[in-house]
Order: structure tokens, then sequence, then C-alpha cells
């Protein structure tokens, strides 16, 4: 069976998108290292819905979220030739990008007028994890829908702390005092509930 | 994990693997993350869920006009109108000096060391008639301002990640030393182990020398359900004494060195098994590899 052809549509934001897309995919960033303008656009139309909808997910503003998708797609380009096809896909690079330049931005914004000249960050700006390889990221990505399901399903505190957490930037501490939670519970329920995330990926 | 120098830090791998410690969190943990193998791999085999999460957001159509904009900003090939609402401006107070740095990296490609194009042109011209040259000016240069920003951040984020490389590199490497120790020691004996008909396409060897580590590698392991795990024993003639749990990869490769209880006379015949998560005080599941010592 071929891996691609288990990718989830919705995950890329598009209706129908075959395995071939990921090589594709990789052509065009490969022609975005010569500078052809058309490379982007074609990237830009690929997925521009999940990076939108990643930062809007972030940032909850859509005048932010558009300045960070320009900051995406200004970093896709002058980055190109970084981008490393075994280490996870093309979807996955400008995701991955999108979530560190949006939870960036959302500390900033938290900070007021001046940010913290070195945010806390260990979001992947370059690659996605080194941890994963391209055949883990297709598997990963072709579990999306288990994985939204089984994030949906679980205890509203086990959600709302894995959320605040990865979408929201916030770190252990700042979790536990907006929900009114002990540090040792906050971090419990959300190692408990990425125990579960990992179960739908892996099953 | 009941080890007291892992305490202070037990349960931060979930917290590092989803990239939310503040950097004095980060850097408390990330020596730990040297010499504790189960928070390296925590760390590590959560990272496919904090990776997977990043596809769970509902896609969502961007603001039209927008295409344009990025484009046209990014490639200098699209004339676009930029964004005529409010921005937030960060105060310019980046030094001039700072600006000039020659080899500073831009993340955008219409950098101001680059020819201005024609684009650059058209909208600076725009500009200029929309909102006056003082405008444009201090748009520009907050332009500037939050490029080096996010060339600084990026450079700290890459500095980050590779310290993180770095001890997951150290923590492999003293596992490496440690296998080495044992296979090139003198006297190493070893245990070969077959597939059995659940896995007639693995196999196993388990090494020691007069250390009391055993060094137990394998190959072609079938990937298990969740809740499942591999299980090796010392299959003794009392009763069999639990020896690790063995987690493979994807390709069912895995090495683990442990050491030997003091009850187990070497050799003796060893098997895998199949347990629940967690492991099994005495094998209850399939055997999957069974070896006997030869003679």
């Amino acid at each position: 069976m071929v891996l691609g052809a288990l990718i989830d549509d919705a995950d890329t934001g598009r209706e129908g998108a075959p395995a071939d897309d990921r090589v594709a995919d990789r052509d065009t960033v490969q022609r975005m290292t010569n500078g052809e303008p058309e490379a982007l656009a074609t990237i830009y139309d690929q997925h521009i819905r999940a990076v939108f909808g990643l930062a809007m997910r972030v940032l909850q503003n859509e005048g932010d979220a558009e300045d960070v998708v320009l900051e995406v797609f200004s970093q896709a380009w002058t980055q190109a030739k970084r981008y490393d096809a075994t280490r996870g896909s093309v979807a996955s690079w400008l995701l991955t990008i999108t979530r560190s330049l949006a939870i960036d931005r959302l500390r900033s914004r938290r900070a007021g007028p001046d940010p913290p000249p070195h945010p806390p960050d260990t979001a992947v700006v370059e690659l996605p994890d080194p941890a994963l390889d391209a055949e883990h990221d297709v598997l990963t990505v072709a579990s999306t829908p288990r994985l939204r399901a089984t994030l949906t399903a679980l205890p509203t505190i086990q959600r709302d702390a894995i959320e605040l957490a990865y979408f929201e930037g916030l770190t252990p501490t700042q979790i536990a005092e907006r929900s009114d939670q002990p540090l040792g519970t906050v971090a419990s329920q959300i190692r408990t509930g990425l125990v579960k995330l990992r179960e739908a990926l892996t099953t | 994990m009941s080890d007291p120098q892992h305490e202070p830090f037990d349960q931060l791998a979930a917290f590092y693997a989803m990239g939310a410690l503040t950097e004095d969190e980060q850097t408390a943990f990330e020596p730990h993350l040297e010499i504790c193998r189960g928070c390296v791999r925590e760390v590590t085999s959560l990272f496919p869920v904090t990776h997977g999460l990043l596809h769970t957001s509902p896609p969502l159509d961007p603001p039209a006009g927008l295409r344009v904009r990025v484009l046209g900003q990014v490639t200098g090939t699209a004339a676009g109108p930029r964004d005529t609402r409010p921005r937030q401006l960060a105060p310019i107070d980046t030094p001039f000096s700072a600006l000039d740095e020659p080899e500073t990296p831009s993340l955008h490609v219409n950098s101001p060391r680059r020819s201005p194009g024609v684009l650059f042109w058209l909208t600076a011209t725009l500009l200029i008639a929309a909102g006056g040259a003082g405008g444009w000016y201090a748009a520009e240069l907050d332009r500037q301002n939050r490029e080096l920003r996010a060339a600084v951040d990026v450079a700290t984020t890459l500095a980050e990640r590779a310290e993180m490389e770095l001890g997951a590199a150290r923590a492999g490497a003293a596992d490496r030393e440690a296998v080495l120790a044992i296979v090139t020691g003198p006297d190493v004996q070893q245990v070969d182990l077959d597939g059995q008909p659940l896995a007639p396409h693995a196999s196993a060897r388990a090494l020691w020398n007069d250390t009391a580590d055993m060094v137990f590698v394998t190959a072609g392991l079938p990937a298990l359900p969740a809740g499942d795990i591999y299980q090796l024993w010392f299959m003794l003639p009392d009763a069999p004494v639990s020896a690790a749990l063995v987690e493979p990869d994807a390709d069912g490769h895995a090495t683990v060195i442990f050491r030997v209880p003091g009850t187990v006379t070497l050799p003796a015949t060893m098997a895998i098994t199949v347990e629940p998560s967690g492991g099994m005080p005495a094998p209850s599941g399939d055997i999957y590899l069974l070896g006997q010592p030869t003679e």
C-alpha cells in the first residue's frame, strides 16, 4: 500500500490531494530554490488554507494571522534550500514554521509593546522534528482524523491544557494559573492526554 | 522513574516535546535529558504526537487579497495592494547601525539590500501618496526591525534545537560506548534467538562478558498494537526472570542494555514474549523469539 495514499486531504486544506501531490510539492520547493516565483504561487495555493487555519487557531486575529502567513511564505521562499524531504512533507514544514511564528507573535502580544528579546520557544523553525522521517510524517498525517477525534474526545481538562501549551505557547506554570489547577495536576493531565493521542497514532 | 535525580524533572518531558517550557526550565531540563534514558524515550515517543497536532486545525479560506499581497511582497512578481488596515507596529527603536549590518540575515526576499524592483517603487509611490513619505519610512523601518527580530529568533531557536540534538546525541553516544564495552570486552559470550512462528523473520542476539551488563540486539520484530510491549526473559528452570522491556523502532530494530539480575546464571535460555504495556512479572503472552545457549 502506498503510504502517501493515506494522507488525509483535510489536513492540508485540500480536497482530493493524492500521494503524487507530495512528490509534486517537493519538486515545487526545488523550483523555489531556483527563484521561480510561480513555484511559490503553487505552494501557496496548495497549502494556504492549512497555514491560515493554523495561524488563526493560534492567534484568533485575522490581521495577525495574515502577517504570519506573509512571514511563513517569506521564510519558505528564502529557506527553500534547507527543506529536507526526507524529514517530512512540505505541509508539515510549512505548518511547523507557521506555529513557531504564530506563537512568537502571540507571546509578543501578551508581553505588551516591548516584546522580550528572545521569546522562549523550542518549536522548530527550520524543519520538522529531526526525530521524524518522511515515513513517520506520512503515517502521522494519515492518522490525523483519528488524532483530531481523540483530541476532541479527551476530557476537557486534558484537552484544554494541551491546547494552551501547544497552540498558545503557555508554560506549565501559566497553564496552572489560568486553569486554577495545581502544577502537578496540569502536568499529569497533559501527559495523560498526550499518551492517549499517541495511542491514536499507533492504532 | 523513582530515581530521586529524576523526580524534579518528572513529567517535564511532555512539555519539552511540546515546546512549552520556559527558557529557564528548558535550560534546567536539557542536562537531565543527557543522563536520563527514560526522559529521552518519553520525548522521542511524544514527538510524533506534537508533530501530528500541527495538522489538526481546520483549514480556513484566507481573506481575498492575501495571495496578491504575499506573492507580491515575497517575490515581487505580483503587484498587490498592501494591507490598508491599521497594523500593530512596534516602536522603532532599533539603532540605524543595526539595520546597516551587512551580514544580517533577512527573512524576506524584498530585502532593502537588494536592488529595488518595479513593485518596490510602485508600492512606495502608492504608500507615499496615501499616507505621506513619513508614514512609508516608518513602516519600512518597522518592517526591517521585525525582520531583524525574526532573524534573531530563528537563530535562537536553531541554537536551542542544536543543543537538544546534542543532548540526545550524547545520550546515544553513551549507549553506544556501553555496547562497545561489552561487545569488545574479553570473553564475550552470546545467545542467538530465532524467530518463532508469530515472527518468522525476526532474530536477536544477546551478548555479555564478565561484567554484569548484557546487550540485546534484535531485528525484524513486527509492530505491536497499542497497549502491548515485548518483554525479554531468562527462562530459568525454577521460574522465568524478567530481563528487560524491548521497544523496537518502526523497522523492528531494537538495542537494549541492561543489568543481569544477580539470581541469573549465564548462559541461560532466553525468550521474548508479548505482554501488556509495562510488562508482567511472569510471561503470559505468545513467544516471538527463543534462544538456547550452545555448548
